[in-house]
């Protein structure tokens, strides 16, 4: 009864789309250079993990998927609390987003 | 003075018996530790920074109170004895033992050494209190307290009861002696003499710890009873013993030897003595002078049954010793500074105390060591009070006439005192002490001993020569002097010359009337009466470490003459008289009474020819000695020193140099280069490969990451095939 | 062996993204971004055609629209120049994601997700953004920052999502289909059985007749099934079928799950939002010297108030 309105979208559709979400996100944080736009991508490979979670627990007819999601809700607003406070910091110090003018640590 | 000292002498034994008796021995112990809490507190002047003469006071109470412990011990003395104060190494295993406590051995011989030792330390405490007196508050504390610890060095060498407890004041003393050589650390000459008198050092004590580890695998023991015990068990026959073959015994006494020689500067080992010099005025006499350096003729008499055990040890021993006192007397001729001709005129009286030793004199070598330690000080203590006075000035062409100038007579006095001494004018401790040994050359037969002699007569009419040289230069004719280069900021138009005061004066005239006393123990009582060489004798003879039996043959110089004069009475001597050796057909000992004299007398004549009746006469002969092309060698030579010190730099410190470098080539190109940063270069020339990828973007460490987790995933997805794939391979590996 | 199909679609997707991501004309971007949508929907129905058997029905449309939406937003947001506009396709991003969780019947979390990400989170980036960046003239690209313009290596990006896509998509491949489904909602309805008012009012609502309480089985459950239809026994042994609407609301579950399963770490996810505020707080704040002086007036004033 449960399964049959699962429909044809089946538990791996939901894994794919989550998969290609967190792809976009990995390769959005590997190529832009804003620092603000980084932790976006970030959000975005988070979106991807919630959208798996919920599938699986939806496939499991388990609701710990959607309690994960809660739990990265939380993570991701802290992180977002933090990075945005840390970002403005910077700013404020070198007046620019890129995080290669932050690079202080490298040889 | 002297009244008094005789009346100590004839104070009945009863008395004195009573006072000591008041006290256990253990008492003894204190001797030693006085210099110890007198370091102690000096340390603590010094941190204190205290801007007083306190620790020189400090100083002369506590070595004062050794001094009197030590006098009281020789007056309660009743036969050799052990002061046990604690169990310091016992080390005992299946079969063996090595047993090394913290004990006194008190004979007649440590008294004698400890009875100089103790006195003229006290003395020169006292000068150096005022000699030192412009660095109170500075390094005056630091002075007293190597003082002290010399003090305390010496004792544990001389009064110790075992060869490793003098091995601890050898290296006491050793480094006390570096310590003061370089109390003038802002000088560099001083902290190269400081530094050239450690390194030469450390040869001879290589040579004493080899030597107390042969003594200890030969004989079982280190303590002189014991190797005492051990020889008497072996009939001192070196053939009996036969541990390792039988070569120790054989190998001991020039190991000794080695030891004495760089303690007391003997011949190869000699330079460090007179840049010793560098160090304060003070410490030249007492320990460069009067006590450490005797150190090594007390090593020998200490352990002369040992050097008995080889043939050849004693005559190289006097050997040595008595060209060494010819080698150092030549070079004193040509020395300008006062203070350098002294310290190689120690140099030279050293090489008579071992020609003493190698003749079978120790009680004339002892005695000696005795009236040497005085005439030495008081002559240091002199040249001492004209540097301090004249700012620094110690070249003889440049002082004169010190003898008439206002609050220098007692210096020129004193001085006298010691040059008489010094050179065996007749009648002086010093003629006394030189003719014994002079005499005992002639008497023991043995390898060219009487070439010896004869040598060792010339060597006293060149010292009778240079120590006149001195004074009468110095101390006689017209009044004249130039100032030094230690001004202290005074202008050298306006400087006038600051005698001395009350407490140099004082020890000057108490250490001078010890020189002239010290001729009364020669002529002294004693219990065995009839001994050769009276007081001295006694107290070297009644020394049971010296074979355990006092008064017995000790020696056997060859075959025919199974009999030595060491330790013999009178009586047997007269017995066996045909044996012995003569000089003009007389008795040595008689004959060398006149010789001796008349050689000093010669020698001083020409002093005074030379350098008070015709002071021009000495340059023109330098400089017709110079001018033919024959002789120009000696006096060029023997102003540098025959060279020695270049010699040695040629010979020694150049190639150890050049090796040096060489293996520093070696270290740093090979074991340095090639295979420690050889080894450290491999990881660090792989990195630079990766170092790329630390390029601290966050984003090139993301990637790392993300691949890596990536990597993971297929690893463990892939898991189940690579182990399927392993397995075939492993199988078909397998047959 | 694995069909080789999947892993083309990946490579073409990974292909079409790097295009989008390159700096070229917008009209050759749009075309890239609709080439990359169209390789996941070709992904997608490869996958869904080897591991599902099953005909499609009403939902799927749906399916196909929110997933081709997010994935078209996604990229949208990651190869926009203005960060601005990034954060604005990222709300598309969630918006769709929320209608997907829709289709799961996670019915709460589809509007937590937007009224947390899209009302908060994302306003709070406006704001920093806004903070920190001149907003640009859109005629004028020279006025853009140079770091925006330019991506950084996106081959080697490109390749590390490619690689990472292949593993998702052989992970799903290799994983899901030997995993059976449970035959029940049993949860759900255990969940209203721990919720005893709601339960009691529940059945009596369906039938006031009912002997309450009811029959409990061995392991102490009321709710018995059969089959797929769940049933209770009254105290007289009479069988009541319940209603599928009867069972607890996708909140209602989520919440009593949340508080009776991870109550430790609800807590601490308490404590870090609690963290993140003081963090950001004392980062953000702006430092003030004060010196001596101005602290013992204020100290001053403070007092001549007191008194």
């Amino acid at each position: 009864m449960m399964l049959a309105s699962f429909g044809a979208a089946t538990l791996a559709s939901y894994l794919v789309v989550s998969g290609i979400l967190l792809v976009i996100g990995v390769v959005g944080f590997l190529v832009r250079r804003n620092l603000i736009v980084m932790f976006l991508c970030t959000e975005l490979m988070f979106q991807g993990a919630a959208i798996a979670f919920v599938a699986a627990g939806r496939y499991y007819l388990d609701y710990s998927g959607q309690v994960m999601v809660i739990f990265i809700l939380t993570v991701a607003a802290a992180e977002a609390a933090l990075a945005l406070a840390l970002v403005v910091f910077m700013h404020r110090q070198r007046d620019t987003l890129d995080p290669d003018a932050y690079g202080e640590l490298a040889e | 003075m002297i009244s008094i000292m005789q009346s100590i002498i004839a104070t009945p034994a009863g008395q004195i018996d009573q006072l000591v008796d008041i006290v256990a021995p253990t008492w003894a112990q204190f001797i030693l530790w006085m210099p110890l809490i007198s370091l102690v507190l000096c340390g603590l002047c010094a941190a204190l920074k205290v801007k007083t003469k306190a620790p020189a006071i400090i100083t002369v109470i506590s070595l004062a109170t050794s001094f009197v412990l030590t006098l009281m011990l020789y007056f309660g003395y009743e036969g050799a004895e052990v002061i046990h104060i604690f169990e310091w190494i016992h080390v005992h295993w299946n079969g063996g033992s090595f047993i090394s406590d913290f004990a006194l051995y008190i004979d007649k011989l440590t008294l004698l050494w400890m009875l100089f030792v103790t006195g003229l330390g006290t003395l020169i405490a006292v000068y150096a209190s005022e000699y030192m007196e412009h660095d109170v508050g500075k390094g005056y504390a630091r002075f007293f307290a190597g003082v002290s610890v010399f003090l305390f060095a010496m004792s544990c060498l001389v009064m110790g009861d075992n060869l490793l407890m003098l091995y601890l004041g050898w290296e006491g003393v050793g480094f006390a002696s570096y310590w003061l050589i370089g109390y003038f650390y802002q000088r560099p000459a001083a902290v190269a003499a400081a530094k050239k008198a450690f390194i030469v050092n450390r040869i001879g004590d290589l040579g004493l710890a080899l030597a107390i580890y042969l003594i200890w695998s030969t004989f079982g023991t280190i303590q002189y009873d014991g190797i005492s015990t051990a020889l008497a068990a072996h009939n001192n026959d070196a053939a009996t013993f036969s541990a390792f073959g039988g070569w120790t015994v054989h190998a001991i006494p020039y190991l000794l030897m080695l030891a004495a020689f760089g303690k007391s500067a003997q011949l190869p080992l000699y330079v460090w003595l007179p840049d010793a010099m560098e160090g304060p005025t003070p410490v030249s006499a007492l320990i460069h002078a009067a006590t450490m350096v005797t150190a090594g003729v007390y090593l020998i008499a200490r352990t002369y049954p040992l050097f008995q055990l080889d043939d050849y040890a004693l005559p190289i021993v006097a050997w040595v010793g008595g060209l060494t006192a010819l080698f150092a007397a030549t070079i004193g001729m040509a020395q300008y500074d006062i203070k350098r001709i002294m310290a190689y005129s120690t140099v030279s009286q050293l090489g008579y105390m071992f020609l003493g030793l190698g003749v079978l004199s120790s009680y004339g070598a002892a005695y000696h060591v005795f009236t040497h330690a005085f005439f030495k000080a008081v002559l240091f203590l002199t040249c001492g009070a004209i540097m301090h006075g004249f700012a620094g000035q110690l070249d003889l062409r440049k002082l004169s006439g010190l003898r008439k100038m206002r609050g220098w007579k007692i210096v020129s006095y004193t001085m006298l005192v010691g040059c008489l001494c010094l050179a065996g004018f007749p009648f002086t401790s010093g003629y006394f002490s030189k003719d014994a040994i002079l005499a005992e050359a002639f008497v023991t037969q043995g390898s060219g001993f009487e070439i010896l002699g004869w040598l060792a007569i010339f060597t006293a009419g060149l010292t009778a020569y240079y120590t006149f040289r001195v004074w009468f230069r110095v101390c006689c004719g017209p009044e004249y002097y130039e100032p030094g280069d230690e001004l202290h900021g005074d202008d050298p138009s306006s400087f006038h010359p600051h005698p001395p005061r009350v407490a140099i004066n004082f020890v000057l005239i108490a250490i001078a009337s010890g020189a002239i006393i010290a001729a009364l123990p020669y002529f002294m009582d004693n219990e065995t009466k009839g001994i050769n060489g009276g007081w001295v004798a006694e107290m070297v003879h009644d020394s049971p470490a010296r074979g355990g039996v006092p008064n017995a043959v000790v020696a056997v110089v060859d075959g025919e003459h199974a009999t030595a004069h060491e330790g013999v009475a009178n009586a047997v001597v007269d017995q066996d008289h045909a044996t012995h050796g003569s000089i003009l057909g007389m008795d040595p000992h008689k004959a060398m009474y006149y010789i001796s004299g008349v050689v000093g007398m010669i020698g001083l004549g020409f002093a005074f020819f030379f350098h008070l009746a015709r002071r021009k006469a000495a340059d023109s002969l330098r400089n017709k000695l110079l001018a033919s092309r024959f002789t120009r060698w000696l006096p060029i030579a023997m102003e540098n020193k025959w060279y020695v010190d270049e010699f040695y730099i040629a010979v020694i410190r150049t190639p150890l140099w050049i090796l040096g470098k060489l293996f520093a080539l070696i270290d740093r190109g090979i074991i340095d280069g090639l295979l420690v940063n050889g080894i450290a270069g491999t990881p660090r020339a792989i990195a630079k490969w990766f170092s790329p990828l630390h390029n601290g973007a966050v984003q090139s460490y993301a990637v790392s990451m993300i691949g890596g987790a990536a990597l993971v995933i297929l690893l463990m997805m892939f898991m189940p095939e690579i182990m399927s794939f392993l397995q075939s391979t492993m199988i078909g590996a397998t047959p | 062996m694995d069909p080789v199909l999947p892993y083309l679609a990946c490579l073409v997707l990974a292909l079409a993204l790097y295009a989008a991501i390159r700096p070229s004309a917008i009209t050759f971007r749009i075309g890239a971004i609709v080439a990359t949508v169209a390789a996941a929907g070709w992904l997608l129905g490869i996958i869904a055609g080897y591991l599902s058997s099953l005909e499609g029905d009403a939902a799927t449309p749906f399916f196909i629209i929110f997933s081709l939406a997010v994935i078209a937003a996604a990229v949208r947001m990651i190869s926009h120049e203005r960060p601005i506009y990034c954060a604005l396709h990222f709300i598309l991003v969630v918006i769709a994601s929320a209608g997907l969780l829709l289709l799961l019947e996670a019915e709460f979390m589809a509007f937590a997700l937007i009224i947390v990400y899209a009302g908060a989170i994302l306003i709070t980036y406006m704001f920093v953004l806004m903070l920190a960046n001149q907003a640009p003239d859109p005629n004028e690209p020279e006025t853009m920052e140079y770091y925006d313009k330019i991506p950084r290596e996106p081959a080697a990006a490109v390749g590390v999502g490619f690689l990472l896509l292949c593993i998702v998509t052989g992970t799903v491949l290799h994983g899901t289909s030997d995993l059976p489904p449970r035959p029940n909602n049993t949860v759900a309805w255990h969940t209203l059985e721990q919720l005893p008012k709601q339960f009691e009012a529940s059945i009596l609502e369906l039938d006031e007749t009912f002997a309450w309480p009811p029959q409990k089985t061995e392991q102490g459950n009321a709710i018995q099934f059969d089959q797929d239809v769940a049933y209770v026994l009254s105290a007289e042994n009479v069988r009541l079928d319940l209603d599928v609407s009867m069972a607890p609301t996708n909140t209602q579950s989520v919440g009593w799950s949340l508080v009776n399963d991870f109550p430790v770490s609800l807590e601490l996810a308490g404590v870090i939002l609690l963290m993140a505020m003081l963090g950001a707080a004392v980062l953000a704040r702006k430092a003030i010297e004060i010196g001596d002086r101005e602290k013992r007036n204020v100290l001053s004033t403070n007092e001549e108030k007191a008194s």
